[in-house]
């Protein structure tokens, strides 16, 4: 079937994350429709979950394409609703008539961890995830998990974080996750948040835990309790799938110098209202109880 | 390492705005030099001196805009360009605002009514010209630009005279007219008092005072930096004073400036008598003078100015706010320093608040070195490294030269501070974090990264200093007071409302 | 008016510079607009002060005004045709006439070379290549340009003695314009062939072509050139680089005029067949007729208005009403468009010609919006043809009065450029041209668009400041 005429709104892809390349271009998305809108991000349900396409300052992911900007418009006004179908036709990615993206220019990107990075126990400078707790004090947001441990001491997240200490059995760990996945407002709640950004340490470490598995488990057991964003953004993680400025923020505090984990650490701060704020948390806990390991 | 050099024809960019631009370009990964600007002699020297000069550079006028970066690889270099792409066109498409949009003032003036006052900030070749088409509108102004000559000062002042407008500057940074802020000013509570005066961050540090102590201002004018020249002879002052004069809203008037020439000197006191009003005088590193008026009140600094004047607009003496953690970290730092930390380093980027921070010093004969004291034996041989105590105002032009003055991109201080903080012989940081409009958005988290990394720096070397932060604004500031104090305090910082509060808590902790 | 009524007044502020201090102002709901502030003058400081001494002043504002009725009072029409010699003001034997502002051998391109060298043949003071260029640096040649003596010509614009050439005549001033006939395309004299063909070609002109259409004009009233412009604006021709509109209603007009003239069958049909081929033949008469009508509004005490732009391969050079005979020169532009196959940019010359004569008159590139399909040319949509002749009108002083745009409502073409607002606002004049091969003898190989060179403008404008500030 070819797809004639002219689109409403077409653009181009800017770079595809490996995920969102790899699929795109051997044609192995069937099946696929609008989830949800949003002003800079249209997110896609697929058979292999959820992909996104995002203008470029949202950042990028293995699961996202970046497209250049629609002029002074943005997502919202191409008309697109949920269960809108989607196809692939040759180089160029279809909305009815609505929007055309057209990939064939653009560039994989793959980020830190995509490429196999790993950082190392032996490695792990301690001033450098003084200088990540140091930006949290001095640039998260208000609401979130970090201070809301630190500062208002909430009984729930701190026991919650106590329970996530490397050395703890499944069933403590369980109950911790339990108690976080779904928790806070938001569309990525900052439970969620927090332990991508806990899980982000474990799993781009090259010492392997038990914990990991332990946490992995149990976020599919408690996927129920969170959204469909959320809940994918979860399943990304427990695939070490994450986030632009996740990515760099672990390369930074594992193996650059503090004034770089300040900078990244500023960088993915910005994300969300308080989304940002919660990883960089749940990075930071993570990042302390792998010292306190060792 | 790759490195590249673009030349856009005819795409003009106000300074300020590339200049953040390079600024956040060069914060990116795998960015080592970077310069966004339009070809000035200037930037086209800066473009030689990191090793990007080319020859379609050299053939660059003003009117074209210079992209050179030196970037780690060919991913980067493209990131990087499209960043500045899309920065510029935001730029450029923020102007397209519904309605039309206009070039000149000529055109503003033709086409629409009730246009009062122009701000200017072109650069200083063009920005006289500019100033005399807005008086020739009568239209009032606030002359931010500096390098403007002497002569032109003057033609202005006096056309500004005889037209009854005001002229501000030039090289104003601070006023506030009729509650609205102009240039770098805070947000204060409308009041009684009306002051004038030639230094920005002065003109900032006092008013905030005063709407600390709950008292307010009618109209704050700032004059410019050279207006209390021999030349210039206080055209604008004279002219301020007698508009505060008739102004029935000010019932009590602040001057303040450095020390003027002697004639000078005069005509302002002269004129100072005769007001009918409380007058209450800050001369800056001036001796008291004798015989003044008796409506006339004179403080040696900033802070006594702010107390005095809110007194009197009050009716009730007023006092600052003490500091409720300032004794627990003085404790704390004094178990734990060392013999050797004997000395003050003063990070400053308002110009007036350093050298403000010098006199206490000096009146206390405490020695000290700087690179913006006139004294010989004070000046600092080495401006790149600190001796004893030294205080530096980093918005000199030696450390601006090609790039935002630190109150708009504090982050080019911070070097220093980690620099200073991190010498074996600093005992006490003091430093300005100033709030209110035209500053960075986030000031005090600026500050606190820097303390933040030292202190990193400092743990693994078994030692630690003390931070001591004059946090100048209100707590109706765009960056929100108690949020920025609370940032400062978390990094260890002891945060003080008042400049001079905060150099004589220093110099205590140093003098013998 | 005092300080203290500021005190009770409502604050609006206009905002130059620093675009921060607007955006502040307006987030606390200031009325404030912000200026797409630029300096002037490409930001130099000494054409602006030249610029402020020549502005608000009613001298000048009235020089030009007179300047452009002149323009558009002027008249155009071909009366004669005669040869160089007989006809052109300060032609001598040795006189040999060129395209734009003065030049010497040494610095001449391989077009004009070339040309010279066939004129010099063609005069038969030359039987080859070498004896041609012998006798060129010889210095008994004078060269000199042809706008110095009332003429014009495209491309090299080489004008011999022997040559005939288009009588022009301004009706209403008495002046008149000349310039030689076209010969054609591709290897032509005019851009420096000089084979036997081109010597042939221009003998047959003098015994046959010239004399023909003369005796044709004898019939006639004369033909009014500018008439034939004004319509074949309204028929997609630009009269600089199309114009074949004005070609074939030069043919209609002429034409029973030939016929009247009774002329040798075979001459007759070798004349009408050689202006049917040559869409470009009404190019000379286009440009003489910008000539003739310029000349009239050149030499206005006070006046800004530019009186010529023309070009000679290496440099631009412009002049200006108010300071006659004065040339203000920069090097000639490479011209920006398409090129033909198998041509590449190093094979371009540098922009060369009078026929930027008609741009200075108010068509050619002016009337761009007229001849969108030019586009398919020199390059671009055709919105860009109607962006280029709308900004035109930034830079004149006026319009004109007889020479209209179809699709702009008939406006009149922006007229009479104004060397002041031309520095103001950074806009130049938008020419377009053809491309000559920069060697010479070889021909057209592209046509696009070219701008003067800025030095031109600012050079004038110092002048203009000297001599109108006393």
């Amino acid at each position: 079937m070819t797809v004639q005429g002219s689109f409403e709104f077409s653009t181009d892809a800017i770079s595809l994350g490996i995920y969102m390349n790899r699929y795109l271009h051997k044609h192995l998305l069937n099946n696929l429709k609008v989830h949800s809108v949003f002003r800079n991000v249209i997110n896609l349900e697929s058979d292999i979950g959820l992909l996104s396409l995002v203008t470029p300052e949202v950042g990028r992911m293995a699961t996202y394409a970046v497209v250049s900007p629609l002029g002074d418009e943005d997502f919202l006004s191409v008309g697109l609703k949920p269960e809108s179908k989607c196809i692939v036709e040759g180089n160029k990615l279809i909305f009815n008539k609505n929007l055309c993206i057209n990939f064939k220019a653009a560039e994989e990107w793959q980020g830190i961890l995509d490429k196999g990075y790993k950082w190392k126990m032996e490695e792990l400078k301690e001033e450098n995830v003084i200088a990540l707790k140091a930006a949290l004090h001095i640039y998260g947001e208000k609401n979130s998990a970090f201070k809301r441990v630190y500062e208002n001491k909430e009984k729930e997240i701190i026991e919650a974080v106590e329970k996530l200490s490397f050395k703890n059995s499944k069933s403590i760990i369980s109950s911790a996750i339990f108690s976080l996945i779904g928790l806070g407002p938001g569309l990525t709640p900052t439970g969620d948040d927090f332990i991508t950004g806990l899980l982000s340490v474990i799993t781009s470490c090259r010492e392997k835990k038990y914990i990991e598995k332990f946490i992995i488990d149990s976020i599919y057991e408690n996927l129920y309790r969170t959204n469909y964003i959320s809940g994918n953004m979860l399943i990304n993680s427990t695939k070490n799938i994450y986030h632009q400025y996740i990515q760099d923020l672990i390369f930074a505090v594992g193996s650059e110098t503090p004034e770089k984990v300040m900078e990244a650490s500023k960088r993915l701060m910005k994300i969300g209202a308080t989304s940002g704020s919660d990883i960089a948390a749940g990075i930071y806990i993570g990042f302390i109880n792998a010292l306190e390991c060792f | 390492m790759v490195s590249k050099t673009i030349v856009k024809s005819n795409a003009y960019f106000d300074s300020v705005t590339l200049m953040k631009i390079s600024a956040q370009i060069s914060k990116l990964k795998g960015v080592e030099e970077v310069l966004v600007g339009m070809g000035t002699e200037l930037n086209k020297e800066s473009l030689k001196n990191i090793g990007l000069m080319s020859k379609g550079c050299e053939a660059a006028n003003p009117n074209d805009l210079i992209i050179g970066l030196k970037v780690q690889d060919e991913d980067t270099l493209n990131m990087a360009l499209k960043n500045i792409d899309e920065l510029l066109t935001n730029k450029s498409k923020r102007k397209e605002f519904k309605g039309k949009s206009y070039e000149r003032i000529e055109e503003v003036v033709r086409e629409q009514e009730g246009y009062n006052m122009a701000v200017i900030s072109v650069p200083g070749v063009y920005a006289a010209r500019e100033a005399k088409i807005a008086l020739n509108n009568d239209m009032h102004v606030f002359l931010f630009s500096d390098n403007v000559s002497v002569e032109e000062e003057i033609e202005l002042k006096d056309l500004a005279n005889s037209k009854g407008l005001l002229m501000m500057g030039p090289d104003c940074g601070t006023a506030i007219i009729n509650g609205i802020p102009l240039g770098f000013a805070n947000r204060i509570r409308r009041g009684n008092i009306g002051i004038v005066g030639a230094s920005g961050t002065g003109l900032q540090q006092v008013t905030t005072l005063i709407h600390s102590f709950g008292a307010g201002i009618s109209q704050v004018i700032g004059t410019g930096g050279r207006d209390l020249s021999l030349k210039v002879g206080g055209r604008t002052m004279l002219s301020a004073l007698q508009a505060l004069k008739e102004d029935e809203n000010t019932e009590v008037v602040v001057i303040i400036s450095k020390p003027p020439s002697e004639k000078v000197a005069k005509k302002i006191l002269k004129a100072a008598s005769n007001l009918n009003k409380k007058v209450v005088l800050c001369l800056l590193d001036s001796e008291k003078k004798e015989g003044l008026g008796e409506n006339i009140i004179q403080c040696s600094n900033l802070e006594e100015t702010a107390i005095k004047a809110a007194t009197l607009s009050l009716n009730k003496e007023v006092k600052l706010k003490a500091s409720e953690e300032a004794y627990s970290i003085i404790k704390e730092f004094e178990t734990m320093r060392k013999p050797q930390q004997k000395y003050v380093r003063g990070v400053y980027g308002g110009g007036t608040l350093c050298d403000e921070a010098i006199s206490v010093f000096r009146n206390r004969g405490i020695t000290i070195y700087s690179n913006i004291t006139l004294e010989k034996k004070e000046v600092l041989k080495n401006i790149k490294l600190s001796r004893k105590n030294t205080f530096l105002d980093m918005g000199d032009d030696y450390f601006t030269k090609g790039k935002p003055h630190p109150m708009i991109e504090p982050s080019l201080r911070n070097n220093r501070i980690i620099q200073e903080a991190l010498d074996p012989e600093t005992a006490v940081i003091l430093l300005d974090v100033v709030l209110g409009h035209g500053s960075h958005e986030d000031p005090a988290g600026i500050a606190a990264e820097a303390a933040a990394l030292a202190n990193i720096s400092l743990m693994k070397e078994g030692r630690k200093v003390l931070w001591i932060a004059a946090l100048i604004g209100t707590d109706e500031d765009p960056q929100n007071y108690g949020e920025q104090k609370e940032k400062l305090k978390s990094a260890g910082f002891i945060v003080l409302q008042s400049n001079v509060e905060a150099a004589k808590l220093a110099a205590s902790l140093v003098e013998i | 008016m005092a300080i203290k009524d500021l005190w009770n007044e409502s604050i609006k502020v206009v905002n130059l510079g620093n675009q921060g201090f607007a955006n502040e102002l307006k987030s606390i709901d200031v009325d404030t607009i912000h200026l797409h502030w630029k300096p002037m003058a490409r930001g130099n400081a000494e054409l602006i002060r030249a610029l402020d001494a020549l502005s608000s002043r009613k001298d000048i504002e009235d020089a030009n005004e007179e300047a452009l009725r002149r323009i558009n009072k002027s008249q155009a029409v071909l009366i004669d045709i005669q040869n160089a010699i007989d006809a052109i003001p300060g032609m001598t034997e040795d006189t040999i006439l060129h395209a734009g502002p003065p030049i010497t051998w040494d610095n001449m391109s391989g077009p004009m070379r070339g040309a010279i060298m066939g004129a010099l043949i063609f005069e038969g003071r030359a039987s080859n290549e070498s004896e041609a260029v012998q006798l060129a640096t010889s210095g008994i040649i004078k060269f000199s340009p042809c706008h110095e003596h009332q003429a014009v010509g495209p491309m090299a614009g080489i004008i011999s003695p022997s040559m005939p050439v288009f009588i022009v005549e301004n009706k209403t001033f008495g002046n008149r314009a000349y310039s030689t006939l076209n010969e054609g395309l591709g290897k032509v004299l005019r851009y420096g062939a000089y084979s036997s063909e081109v010597i042939d070609r221009l003998n047959w002109m003098k015994a046959v072509l010239a004399p023909g259409l003369n005796r044709a004009l004898r019939f006639s009233e004369g033909i009014d050139i500018k008439g034939i412009i004004a319509q074949a604006l309204h028929m997609g021709d630009e009269l600089h680089n199309r114009n074949k509109a004005g070609t074939s209603l030069f043919i209609r007009n002429i034409m029973p005029h030939l016929v009247e003239a009774r002329l040798l069958s075979e001459e007759l049909e070798a004349i009408v067949k050689f202006i049917n081929s040559n869409d470009h033949f009404f190019l000379n008469l286009s440009m003489a007729a910008g000539k003739v009508i310029l000349d009239a509004a050149d030499g206005i005490e006070n006046s800004t208005v530019v009186t010529t732009m023309s070009r000679n391969g290496t440099e631009f050079g412009i002049r200006v009403s108010g300071l006659k005979d004065q040339w203000f020169t920069g090097p000639a532009q490479m011209v920006n468009g398409l090129l033909f196959p198998g041509f590449k940019e190093e094979d371009c010359n540098p922009d060369i010609g009078d026929s930027a004569i008609t741009e200075t008159a108010g068509y050619g590139g002016f009337a761009m919006a007229a001849a969108i399909a030019i586009v398919q040319f020199v390059g671009g949509t055709p919105q860009d043809a109607m962006d280029f002749s709308n900004k035109m009108y930034e830079i004149t002083v006026g319009e004109s009065s007889v020479f209209s745009i179809p699709v702009f409502d008939f406006r009149g073409t922006a007229t009479a450029i104004d060397v002041r607002k031309v520095i103001e606002k950074n806009i130049l004049p938008q020419i377009n041209t053809g491309i000559a091969h920069k060697a010479a003898g070889i021909g057209q190989v592209g046509a696009g668009l070219v701008n003067p060179p800025w030095e031109c403008f600012s050079k004038a404008i110092v002048a203009l400041e000297e001599k109108l500030t006393k």
